[in-house]
């Protein structure tokens, strides 16, 4: 039996579905607002929640995509009681969490927020090229143009910032110089890039897209700043074997066996690491590629 | 690629102006909106079921891609 961990609104885990019911694999799907009690029957562990009920030891892999597994805990009147009782339960959840997350498995929810800065780092000392950045609480040591902001955080989108208006921060060119201080921020060099790519891992593979974005000036800083009218070119592209080995070094050290990895290679030849995705959308390569990631993951569970 | 589903609405220039008290990071300068009220044009309705097979509410209702090896 399959494990999903995902939301009820999520689009991808239905195309890697649709493949597990060709493939005639059995699955669960738990959602985002599920909440799951641990009980045991004839000296056996299972979850159970409105939707569903699955014993442990019939879970043989995981798949976590989005979401979490929600486990319910008690609380008790008295505090002594109480907050040995929140240890107690405590165990028991990180039991059943570390058993699942010990199951053949794409992902795991424990590791699936990664720090920005982190990864940097680790991408460093594997020997992948990044561009120069750093933090800094005002501009005056930033080149104008030649310097790029983004955010550290892993969602640059605020839903509902304004009345019936969503927010992007896309990572964008600094232009001129702030007079005040502000919240540190990242900045990084700007790359003049021949193109963008991106990157799908899984497991020890790379699938990768090129994406020529240096020609239009709408998605020359972003690529994600879609031009629809006209999109970018998108094509396969192989990395070359030694940035796979850095690539594959970088995934183990940081204990994931899928994400997303974008690139850019510079026109002074260089490929430039920006940063991985644990959960990001693969099914855009997948389709203009045609390398059937979904059907690669539904084979794998 | 995270966003590639909701894009299509934003297009538009003009910049969302924050008011906070404590200070922001400059990211926040160079926020641009979407607004996902466009979906609610007549043309961009999405239809969605609830499907016990996909053990989903959100099953979209949509025509398969068709890859590029059934082309071939």
């Amino acid at each position: 039996m399959i494990l999903i961990i995902s939301n009820n609104n999520e689009r991808t885990t239905n195309k890697i579905i649709k493949w597990l019911l060709q493939m005639n694999k059995r699955f669960i799907r738990i959602h985002e607002d599920e909440i799951f009690e641990i009980k045991t029957e004839n000296k056996k562990i299972f979850l159970k929640s409105d939707r569903n009920t699955f014993f442990l030891d019939e879970i043989n892999s995981v798949w976590y995509r989005r979401g979490g597994l929600n486990i319910k805990r008690l609380s008790y009147t008295n505090p002594s009681i109480n907050a040995h009782m929140n240890e107690v339960q405590h165990w028991l959840e990180d039991y059943v969490r570390a058993t699942l997350e010990s199951k053949k498995h794409i992902n795991k929810e424990s590791n699936s927020d990664v720090n920005k800065l982190l990864v940097l780092e680790k991408a460093k000392k594997v020997g992948l090229e990044i561009p120069e950045y750093f933090l800094a609480d005002n501009t005056d040591l930033v080149s104008l143009d030649k310097t790029i902001v983004k955010t550290i955080g892993g969602n640059p989108i605020l839903d509902n910032i304004d009345e019936d208006l969503n927010g992007i921060m896309y990572t964008s060119t600094i232009q001129k110089r702030e007079k005040g201080k502000f919240f540190t921020t990242f900045f990084q060099n700007k790359i003049d890039k021949e193109f963008e790519i991106r990157v799908f891992y899984l497991n020890g593979k790379c699938y990768s897209m090129a994406i020529f974005s240096q020609n239009d000036e709408l998605t020359k800083t972003d690529f994600r700043k879609y031009n629809l009218e006209k999109p970018n070119r998108n094509i396969p592209y192989t990395l070359s074997i030694d940035i796979e080995k850095k690539i594959h070094l970088l995934m183990q050290t940081l204990d994931l066996n899928s994400g997303s990895l974008d690139f850019i290679k510079g026109k002074d030849g260089t490929f430039y690491f920006l940063e991985v995705n644990t959960i990001g959308q693969f099914l855009g390569v997948s389709h203009v590629c045609n390398y059937s990631l979904d059907k690669e993951i539904a084979n794998y569970l | 690629m995270q966003l590639f589903a909701r894009q299509r609405n934003c297009q538009l220039l003009m910049k969302i102006k924050v008011k906070e008290k404590n200070q922001l990071p400059l990211t926040f300068k160079h926020i641009e909106p979407f607004n996902d009220q466009k979906l609610k044009k007549p043309n961009d309705v999405i239809y969605i079921l609830e499907c016990e097979k996909y053990q989903t509410n959100f099953y979209i209702r949509e025509r398969p891609i068709k890859s590029l090896n059934r082309l071939l």
